[in-house]
């Protein structure tokens, strides 16, 4: 078992001269020790017995065993190829746990022969490309793409090679002198999950920039989905709550639309500070201010859960 | 022999850091405090959206103040945290003068400047009540007389657009060093468009994080765009891609040499 593995209440170091076998504090620590993993399991910390609190780090970085840490090497100079990222002189890993994001990955550093980081690969623990970056500034190599077509066609390319076939909706974007992002939102019986998909990002010259890819768990799809007017209605009263009355007429309701979204604290703050991973079906109520209260909110989103019509959390535009 | 020139190796960059700072070739000159304190401010808006400016408490603006403050800590900066009644518009132009490094979280735009009849980019201060001013780029210009800035992040929507005016503010030009360029130990971070706050905070967490690990500011600005938003979130910097981020004027570009 690594040291990391250890239940969380336990010390990171333990004493390096522990009390003989027999004595009585060598006997309550062995105990202590035993019933702690009876309770927490040899699989680490569960999020939910240590939560992410902001200010603490937000990640947790440890070594990988050499045997896992050569494949992830592996995997990364095949990505490299595939990505056309530059010859690596030396390579680093780590196992980043990402506890904000509830997700583990293995991370892994390429270096040119100056040692200078020259990209970041980031693989599941089960081998699965998530994320990957060419570090730099790289504009103005070549052409650039002309159109949303040439750079949809530039990230499928990245995509394929990789072999990585996205699905669902592609949304182009041009970014300025930062290049080009296209989208493959996830979608799950036409219903999106934000956040979740395929993004990749293309320098102007459509040249590889970034990908990363997010695939969260869902709830059970409620039984009965109840109407979206039962949610309009429900955020309208909270409105009428939340809205100073001088305001209120200014505050309305912009839309609502089904989406798979994580719960979190905005308008609850006892709840985590971190989102939670597993998403569940909501309406999304849109909420945008006009006229002078606009300068007070400019928007909000607001989750009702579409099976009990409950609120799970939401979003602020200020 | 080798031996001796690898130990001699070693002490180039810190060398050249210390003869750049004596002989004023980092750049323009930071603020008039102590070399050894590096000042920084972070301010967040709590009270717009807490009662009885909003009839909930939204508990990411201070947050996301604990992620700057401890973000700046750990790059070495002597920074302070100020919200509510404590972040001012006087507060903030008086303290400006002084910080090498400053982060806000608050409501942000191309405000209406009317002593000039123009547009300026700004952002709101908290003050503790609903009526809440804009601190102009154009009031941040003058108080700091185009002394220079290490580390800028302006948390608000529309501050990392094309046409901001901020980064001048704090005397970053809006330019784009990259692998073997060097702009001085400068970074302006700021969002594009409308930004959710959901987005903003994903965004800053990797963000500080990743400095925090001792990746840079470039690689930390990346890393943080590769996070999972929920809506289409942008993000756009100017300054020196290589910079640690690490406070004061000393240093240098680790990959010009």
């Amino acid at each position: 078992m690594f040291l990391s593995q250890l239940p969380a209440h336990l010390p990171a170091r333990l004493p390096a001269r522990l009390p003989r076998p027999g004595r009585r504090p060598g006997t309550i620590l062995l105990v202590t020790v035993a019933a702690g993993l009876l309770v927490t399991g040899l699989a680490g910390p569960a999020a939910g017995s240590d939560p992410y609190v902001a200010g603490q780090a937000a990640t947790r970085i440890a070594r990988l065993p050499a045997g896992l840490a050569g494949a992830a090497i592996g995997r990364a100079a095949r990505t490299g190829r595939a990505l056309g990222l530059p010859e690596a002189a030396r390579r680093t890993v780590e196992r980043v746990e990402d506890r904000r994001g509830h997700a583990t990955f293995d991370e892994v550093t390429d270096f040119d022969a100056k040692g200078r980081p020259t990209a970041i690969l980031r693989y599941a623990p089960d081998g699965r490309l998530v994320a990957a970056v060419h570090l730099g500034w790289h504009e103005g190599r070549g052409q650039a793409l002309a159109a949303d077509a040439d750079a949809i066609r530039a990230a499928l390319n990245v995509l394929q090679a990789n072999g990585i076939e996205p699905v669902g909706q592609v949304v182009p974007r041009k970014r300025g002198a930062n290049g080009w992002s296209v989208n493959w939102e996830r979608a799950v019986d036409g219903v999106p999950v934000p956040g979740d998909g395929v993004r990749v990002q293309l320098w102007a010259d459509g040249s590889f920039h970034g990908l990363s890819l997010a695939e969260h768990p869902l709830a059970d799809r409620p039984a009965i989905v109840v109407e979206s007017s039962v949610a309009e209605t429900a955020v309208a009263r909270l409105l009428d709550r939340w809205i100073p009355a001088a305001g209120r007429g200014e505050v309305r309701i912009d839309g609502t639309a089904l989406a798979w979204v994580a719960p979190n604290d905005t308008f609850e703050a006892a709840r985590p500070d971190a989102p939670e991973e597993v998403r569940r079906l909501a309406w999304v109520v849109r909420v945008r201010s006009i006229g002078a209260f606009a300068e007070v909110l400019r928007g909000l989103e607001v989750a009702i859960d579409a099976g009990d019509g409950s609120l799970l959390g939401g979003d602020v535009l200020r | 022999m080798y031996w001796r020139a690898n130990r001699w190796r070693a002490w180039i960059p810190p060398l050249i850091g210390v003869l750049a700072m004596l002989t004023g070739l980092v750049g323009p000159v930071g603020p008039a405090t102590a070399l050894a304190a590096y000042q920084a401010t972070a301010d967040s808006n709590e009270s717009a959206f807490e009662p009885p400016c909003l009839g909930w408490d939204d508990p990411r603006p201070e947050r996301m103040l604990t992620l700057a403050v401890n973000g700046m800590v750990a790059l070495g900066y002597d920074v302070k945290g100020y919200k509510g009644a404590a972040f001012t518009k006087a507060h903030t132009l008086s303290r400006t003068v002084n910080d090498w490094s400053y982060y806000v979280h608050s409501h942000g735009d191309y405000y209406w400047y009317a002593p000039e009849s123009r547009r300026y980019s700004g952002f709101r201060e908290d003050s503790g009540d609903c009526a809440q001013s804009v601190v102009f780029s154009k009031e941040i210009a003058l108080k700091r007389a185009g002394r220079a800035t290490n580390l800028v992040v302006i948390s608000t929507c529309f501050n990392g657009d094309s046409n901001t005016t901020l980064p001048g503010a704090f005397g970053i030009a809006k330019s784009k060093a990259g692998e073997l360029q060097w702009n001085g130990p400068e970074f302006y971070v700021g969002y594009l468009g409308e930004a959710y706050d959901n987005d903003e905070e994903a965004f800053e967490t990797t963000f500080w994080d990743a400095l925090k690990r001792g990746r840079g500011v470039g690689p930390a600005f990346e890393l943080a765009l590769l996070e999972h938003f929920t809506h289409p979130f942008d993000a756009d910097w100017w300054g020196s891609y290589v910079w640690s981020g690490r406070a004061g004027p000393g240093s240098f570009c680790p990959n010009c040499l």
